[in-house]
């Protein structure tokens, strides 16, 4: 079974790469905290809106693509498993694309009519008492 | 004797372990599985038909404090999983330097650090349920026989909050204290002649909180401002509208449910590994199953790092 970290850790040149080893992972680590403080703050300060929405969300990606890049060797491994990766990574992203049509962007067509009788649908409540005649 | 020819050296398959290939084969259906229920997320929330008000777009989804939310804690999670996605990695190269010990060391701590997220996770958890935030439980219809049931179980809760929870929990804030008169004299009210459950709604939320499809029929724009009891006293557990909030919860519950039974079975291995560690059968020749471990691991987090802005921030 063959391991990412390849060298003899005995080895100078072993040493050598378990140290940049470390030293990208602590790097990676500290800069997903600081995107995720990123993130808190993005919100706290702008709120909901679709600013806010695209760096936060952007923000998530670059975090994903660290986390895959250098914790999951993905760097090093892309050669072997990129075969498996983009095709799902397609498929994903279309399943959620092929929706949107049918569910998303009906409802701009939907008369504003329509949108405030649902609104005015009022039935007075005339709650009696269990054993009031 | 014949002489045997020898035959050229050739690699048969991948130049991948079968562990890591299996591994990676199985994340790629894990990677649709979340892909289905994020997908579900995405294309509920933003299929709703949203209003217009005061020439301002709002969309009637639920905001994380309607639904009990706190940033804070979705933040610390993920703080918490990065940390176990960081010890996980050095837990590799550790035993890839052959230092056995700190390995064992570090899956500890990662375990310990899986435990924690789980726990506050269970943490959030009590609170919907003690808030009753719960698929198919959460009020959206204040009309027709929704509405009486609305009613009655506010009625019920009030009774509760009046003669149970202020008898335990004596009211100590100025804020506390109006809550608990409010309380008081909206049971009073509830069955007066003219209260519909879209008053009673706006009484326990306020006429700032209410949204627009919930409007009582008396509503008039800069008409009234009434501060409702929760924004008195936002620990009362007092049931009140959030349109499409069951639909949120289904999607909060199967999102954050499924996630959570993945970390349950990422903390399983890890118990595995200590134990093999604890009867001495853990060592260097170990280092493709905690990398492939790690594998699985890192995907966990990744997939939180989507859930948490997607259901605490945007």
């Amino acid at each position: 079974m063959t391991d990412t970290l390849s060298p003899h850790p005995a080895t100078p040149s072993g040493h050598n790469e378990d140290s940049a080893h470390f030293k990208a992972y602590m790097v990676v680590f500290a800069l997903l905290c600081v995107f995720t403080a990123v993130s808190f703050v993005v919100n706290h300060i702008l709120g909901q809106n679709h600013t806010s929405m695209l760096i936060i969300l952007g923000v998530a990606v670059v975090k994903a693509l660290c986390v895959a890049m250098i914790f999951m060797h993905l760097k090093t491994d892309w050669g072997k498993v990129f075969f498996i990766v983009i095709p799902v990574s397609v498929m994903s992203v279309m399943m959620i694309i092929v929706l949107l049509p049918d569910i998303v962007l009906t409802w701009h067509h939907q008369p504003i009519e329509a949108q405030a009788a649902l609104d005015s649908q009022v039935i007075p409540l005339n709650v009696q008492p269990k054993g009031t005649p | 004797m014949e002489h045997e020819v020898e035959e050229p050296q050739g690699h048969m398959g991948l130049p991948l372990g079968n562990g890591k290939l299996a591994m990676w084969l199985f994340l790629v259906t894990e990677i649709m599985f979340f892909t289905a229920l994020i997908g579900v997320y995405i294309i509920s929330r933003n299929g709703l038909p949203g209003r217009t008000v005061l020439g301002k777009e709002i969309s009637p989804w639920p905001a994380p404090h309607e639904v009990h939310l706190e940033e804070w804690i979705g933040a610390f999670n993920t703080f918490v999983l990065i940390c176990s996605s960081l010890t996980v990695v050095l837990a590799h190269l550790a035993l890839h330097q052959g230092n056995v010990k700190k390995a064992v060391m570090h899956i500890g701590i990662t375990l310990v650090l899986g435990c924690v997220f789980l726990g506050v996770k269970g943490y959030e958890y009590y609170g919907k349920i003690t808030h009753e935030i719960l698929p198919s439980r959460i009020f959206e219809k204040l009309d027709g026989p929704a509405g009486v049931r609305f009613v009655l179980h506010v009625e019920e809760q009030l009774k509760h909050i009046l003669e149970e929870h202020y008898k335990n929990h004596a009211p100590v804030t100025e804020n506390q204290k109006i809550a608990k008169e409010e309380c008081e004299k909206l049971l009073k009210d509830l069955r007066a002649p003219g209260m519909t459950p879209r008053k009673i709604n706006e009484r326990i939320v306020g006429t700032d909180k209410v949204k627009p499809v919930d409007r009582p029929e008396d509503w008039v724009l800069g008409g009234k401002d009434i501060k409702g009891i929760l924004e008195y006293d936002p620990d009362l557990h007092l049931a009140h509208s959030i349109p499409y909030g069951n639909l949120w919860a289904s999607c909060y519950f199967a999102m954050t449910g499924f996630h959570a039974i993945h970390v349950l079975g990422g903390l399983v291995i890890f118990v595995i590994i200590l134990v093999m560690a604890a009867l001495g059968k853990f060592g260097t020749q170990h280092a493709s199953m905690i990398e492939v471990t790690g594998l699985y691991w890192h995907f966990v987090d990744i997939v939180w790092i989507f859930l948490f802005p997607l259901l605490y921030l945007v």
